[in-house]
């Protein structure tokens, strides 16, 4: 098992290494610096800027600076905010993404596993037709549109939320469970899937006939081994949330690292777009990795059967 | 009652398919032209069934031609995605061993990429105002459909090697391999065209995912060039509008409602094939 | 890239081996993360506006965007500042100024007993040094050229003298932007690029914390020399990327003044003449830059055919939200400014030059390529000009959008054939504008050469005749129409949202804020 995760542990520094120098030099390759503007610069001011941020040395060498300070994790300062260093940036932008992309794991988890059993359980019910339908509804919708109709629900008509900005949890909520309703009906789906198999599998039958029922049946036997799939969704939930984000955080004007990413990327500043697309994969990573030691240490099959 | 919503379903997106390639000798306005006197009219207003935008745009022509740009993309799209995992997962479940190893390796590594990147990278290549292959008709709509592809290949590469391999390990396919069958050849006349009922639901359940990743780039302005516009654009567009004074909710809900009812179908048809409801 | 994993399929004749309080107990503690990631907002301060996005900067000589620029009047003054009632010029930190020599030597008066908010002195020395700082090259400041080739001297503590190579009449309008205002010496000593902490300023106002992309915590500066006439105590400028966002906040009174409006709510709160819209003029511009130099753009009658064949008051119709259409180049709004009159549209005219174009190219239009920076608003309004040439002229263009960064270094390369525009002036005068129509102007862009212009523009920036100024600035726009060198579109509009509680509020054309001024009241 420890080698495993040690070549897991491995592959996730190669990532990082790989898409840090995929990244820089896809941006260097476009046309148009940080320092294009609609007002033109003098030449000579334009000059001394790109002497004072490293830009006018060879490619090469800037890639070496960029990537010796990867290893310190010092990513410079930022090419757009003056006097701010990206790693101050980053520290700004990480709360907010976590508490956001945190809460929205939770509404996923929340909403989703009890959806699934009732998918589940009631299966050729109304109530659990209802719950697939349901699920496959929020599926169906880009995200945008949950976190409109959210907001014109909840701000606009109720006017029990705040509809933007930052200030506390009240200002987290809409955005994380927009965030969190699509991942919600993938999870029941999910769980859907894995309680029902769970049902009709020859252990539950075996232990209905000796008497088991009710909540205990389901706790054991049948919930527990549901949550397995859930697990090894963890990474690709980790994934969906990154990118979700970006959306989300622009509807709710979060400074978050979607935030930042897309300004970084279309603004040209070089730093702050390589260190957040670190992070990401950083995040993503570790995101995956956790779930498969979780998963690992669950269920010991998972890892003989790989 | 299933079979009901499947036909259902068929029959909803062959209408929308046959409407949407029709649409520019429909007898609708065209979508692109802008009309002071009749903005943000609502759905049932003379002459606007659907209603208006603010620039006195009409809904229904805007939501055809949409539909044109959006199902395109999703169906060459995913198409562009099953050309490149298809044989990628067909080889790598044939051959085995270290092909196999090596190939589905890779895979995990690019699996491991946010997307974000690849978001950067459509951010950077693609904007590039000179696209020098458009002499031959490959132009920024073609490039971004190869992109598009690009971000889905990997569920129907992991699906084509599940299924290649347990093709290969059929009595008669084995017995090809031991007369000396080349690769080529086992692929061509064995394994794929037993792929094909797989690939067919796996491209009926993509479709709906390039169309809302489409919607996704949309938002972030990264969408198809103006004037051309895609359900996603619109729906954008109808977010944008948003807000507590004016209400012209139909500028989203249209769009929106368009977008769930396309891909409800097209899962409906999908999943009919394999659910064990 | 990511995908879902479909379910491993196990068999399981025994219940897993994991404590059945696992699951809860994670989910409490992922509760409890939540909850204290959660930031709990800062307590109020007496006045917060809405600052725009993007304030990329805090140092004033190297501000450029309006957030900026807005904060760098905050914290920093000015020899001179605008009054912002009709932009008439005031002493600010200078009582008083002369100018020698035909406008090539000036002299400033400082008000005795200037300080800074650390309690330092603020000197004549101070002015030179911030002056010298803007003209190094190594600072890299966008202004610098303001100060091209000056001498400074501080004969006294409180007497700055400038001489310039050439004579320069409006250097002490131009005194009022924080580009001239002095920096302090921590900010002068510290590397390019850092931030002295704290920041000692000149300004009503000083900085007690940065939040990024958050807000500016900024208290009231005892040492600012009207300090006991400015009524808030502290200040917070917030960051909010969306005007919808910013337009919530201030429904709900969370801001005193949002600086931009969202387009869709502007008819309905024109339409309702709610008091807190205030539109006014803003000195820009909005027009399509022709490419000169090569085809098809070198075509006369072509870029004439579109300058007649626009139907302006069309466009601002439809995709103005608020902006009327431009009357000519140099905005309407300027003070003390008539332009000539640019044609409106003449379609007949129009389609005569297109048929010429035509026919010199055997028969058939050339095709014509409209390139725009990507923004939602550029988008809606070049969709606009393309439906409405294709209705009044028959004339088909592509549009092509790049994201902003690529679009500008692509428009000075003269890679183009028509692309949007637009100007804002940096100081209340005419000059402003015809100034980038010079013929090697880093601004001009278009391959635009004219002897005859450049000429008249080297007058006007010299003489202390303001009449002979005037003539000589009309008679420059008068060729930049007649030689249809651009397609003027839309006047830009200030629609601020100023709430009826904030007084002190005046509007101008130039958006200058004056925030000693401005009080947050309990009832309007």
């Amino acid at each position: 098992m420890n080698a495993r995760l040690l070549r897991r542990a491995l592959m996730l520094v190669a990532t990082i290494l790989l898409v840090h120098a995929a990244a820089f030099f896809l941006m260097r390759t476009t046309r148009g610096g940080p320092f294009d503007e609609a007002r033109a610069l003098d030449p000579q001011v334009k000059l001394a800027l790109e002497q004072r941020y490293g830009l006018d040395e060879p490619l090469a060498v800037q890639y070496w600076h960029a990537l010796t300070g990867l290893w310190q994790g010092d990513f410079g300062p930022s090419l757009r905010y003056r006097e701010v260093s990206v790693a101050d940036l980053l520290a700004d932008a990480l709360p907010v993404s976590f508490a956001v992309g945190g809460g929205a794991l939770l509404w996923g988890l929340l909403f989703g596993i009890p959806l699934g059993m009732v998918a589940a359980g009631a299966r050729r019910r109304l109530l659990g037709q209802s719950a697939t339908t349901l699920a496959t509804v929020l599926l169906a919708l880009p995200n945008f549109v949950l976190a409109g109709a959210a907001i014109a629900l909840f701000s606009f008509a109720l006017g029990w939320l705040p509809p933007a900005g930052t200030g506390g949890l009240a200002h987290l909520f809409l955005p994380s469970l927009c965030l969190g309703l699509p991942l919600a009906a993938q999870i029941s789906l999910l769980v859907r899937d894995a309680a029902s198999e769970r049902w009709q599998s020859a252990g539950v039958r075996h232990a209905r006939a000796l008497g088991l029922s009710g909540q205990r049946l389901w706790w054991a036997h049948i919930l527990k081994p549901s949550l397995t799939p859930v697990l090894a969704f963890l990474g690709p939930a980790t994934a969906a949330v990154l990118t979700g984000s970006l959306v989300i955080e622009r509807i709710f004007a979060l400074p978050g690292l979607g935030t930042f990413f897309v300004e970084a990327a279309l603004n040209r500043d070089y730093t702050l777009a390589l260190g957040v697309t670190v992070v990401y994969t950083a995040l993503l990573g570790l995101a995956t990795f956790f779930a498969d030691v979780l998963l690992m240490k669950l269920d010991p099959r998972v890892e003989a059967l790989s | 009652m299933n079979l009901w919503a499947k036909r259902l379903a068929w029959g909803f997106l062959v209408v929308l398919t046959v409407a949407a390639i029709v649409a520019p000798w429909l007898p609708v306005v065209d979508y692109r032209v802008m009309d002071a006197d009749a903005r943000l009219l609502p759905p049932g207003s003379a002459g606007h069934v659907l209603g208006t935008d603010a620039q006195g745009r009409d809904l229904l022509a805007r939501l055809l031609f949409g539909a044109r740009i959006s199902l395109l993309v999703g169906a060459v799209g995913t198409l562009v995605a099953m050309l490149i995992g298809l044989p990628y997962g067909a080889v790598a479940g044939l051959r085995g061993g270290r092909v196999d190893r090596f190939l589905m390796r890779l895979a995990d590594a690019l699996e491991s990429v946010p997307m974000v990147v690849m978001v950067l990278f459509l951010l950077s290549v693609l904007r590039e105002y000179r696209v020098e292959m458009e002499v031959i008709g490959f132009g920024r709509l073609q490039l971004f459909l190869v992109a598009i592809g690009f971000l889905f290949w990997l569920p129907t590469a992991r699906v084509a090697r599940a299924e290649s391999l347990r093709i290969s390990r059929l009595p008669f396919v084995t017995a090809a391999r031991l007369q000396g069958m080349s690769t080529f050849a086992q692929l061509r006349r064995h394994i794929l065209p037993n792929l094909w009922p797989t690939l067919r639901v796996m491209w009926l359940l993509t479709i709906p995912r390039v169309i809302l990743m489409e919607a996704f780039l949309s938002f972030l302005g990264l969408g198809v060039e103006a004037p051309a516009v895609s359900w996603g654009g619109l729906a954008s567009d109808g977010l944008a509008a948003m807000n507590p004074l004016v209400a012209s909710w139909w500028l989203l809900a249209l769009p929106s409602a368009a977008l769930v009812l396309t891909l409800l179908a097209l899962q409906q048809v999908g999943r009919g094939e394999d659910s064990a409801v | 890239m990511q995908h879902e994993h479909s379910p491993p399929k196990v068999e399981a004749t025994s219940p897993p081996r994991y404590p059945p309080t696992v699951r809860p107990r994670c989910l409490l503690a992922l509760l409890l993360l939540f909850l204290a990631a959660a930031s709990c907002g800062p307590p109020r301060a007496a006045l917060t506006v809405a600052n725009g996005p993007d304030l990329d900067t805090l140092d004033p000589q190297l501000a450029r965007s309006s957030a900026a620029q807005r904060a760098s009047r905050a914290l920093f003054a000015g020899l001179t500042r605008l009054n912002t009632q009709d932009l008439g010029l005031l002493p600010d930190l200078a009582l008083s100024w002369t100018a020698e020599d035909e406008g090539r030597l000036w002299r400033f008066e400082l008000r005795p007993g200037l300080r800074w908010s650390d309690g330092q002195a603020l000197t004549a020395q101070d002015v030179v040094a911030s002056w010298q700082r803007l003209q190094d090259p190594a600072t890299a400041a966008p202004y610098a050229s303001w100060v091209a080739g000056a001498k400074f001297a501080a004969p006294s503590p409180t007497e700055v003298q400038i001489l310039f190579p050439e004579p320069q009449p409006l250097f002490p309008l131009l005194c009022s932007h924080p580009a001239l205002a002095p920096v302090p010496p921590a900010l002068r000593d510290s590397v390019l690029g850092t931030l002295p902490n704290p920041l000692p300023s000149s300004g009503p106002f000083q900085l007690l914390e940065r939040r990024l992309r958050d807000r500016l915590r900024l208290l009231r500066n005892p040492h600012y020399w009207r300090a006991d006439q400015v009524p808030s105590e502290s200040l917070d400028l917030l960051t909010i990327d969306s005007d919808i966002t910013a337009l919530n906040l201030f429904l709900t009174e969370g801001v005193a003044f949002a600086p931009k409006t969202p387009d869709l709510a502007l008819p309905r709160l024109v339409e309702q003449q709610d008091a807190r819209l205030h539109q006014s003029a803003e000195l820009g511009t909005v027009f399509l830059r022709f490419q000169q130099r090569d085809a098809p753009f070198d075509d006369f009658d072509l870029r004439r055919a579109l300058l007649l064949g626009t139907d302006r008051n069309a466009l601002a119709t439809l995709v103005g939200h608020g902006r009327p259409a431009a009357a000519g180049f140099v905005p309407r709004s300027m003070p003390a400014w008539t332009g000539p009159a640019w044609p409106s549209a003449e379609l007949t005219q129009a389609r005569a030059a297109l048929e010429r174009v035509r026919q010199r190219h055997q028969g058939a239009l050339p095709r014509i390529e409209l390139l725009y920076p990507s923004t939602a608003g550029n988008r809606l309004l070049v969709e606009a000009l393309a439906a409405l040439w294709k209705q009044d002229l028959g004339l088909e263009v592509r549009l092509m959008n790049v994201e902003a960064r690529t679009f500008y270094p692509a428009q000075s390369a003269l890679e183009y054939q028509v692309s949007l525009s637009s100007w804002v002036a940096d100081y209340p005068h005419a000059l402003s504008f015809l100034d980038i129509f010079r013929s090697h102007d880093a601004n001009n862009r278009s391959g635009f050469a004219d002897a005859g212009y450049d000429e008249l523009l080297a007058l006007a920036a010299s003489t202390l005749d303001e009449q002979e100024r005037q003539h000589a600035l009309q008679r420059a726009e008068e060729i930049l129409r007649d030689q249809a060198v651009l397609l003027p579109l839309l006047e830009q509009r200030r629609q601020e949202l100023v709430s009826p509680r904030l007084g002190g509020w005046h509007d101008n054309a130039l958006g200058i804020i004056d925030w000693a001024a401005l009080e947050w009241r309990e009832a309007p």
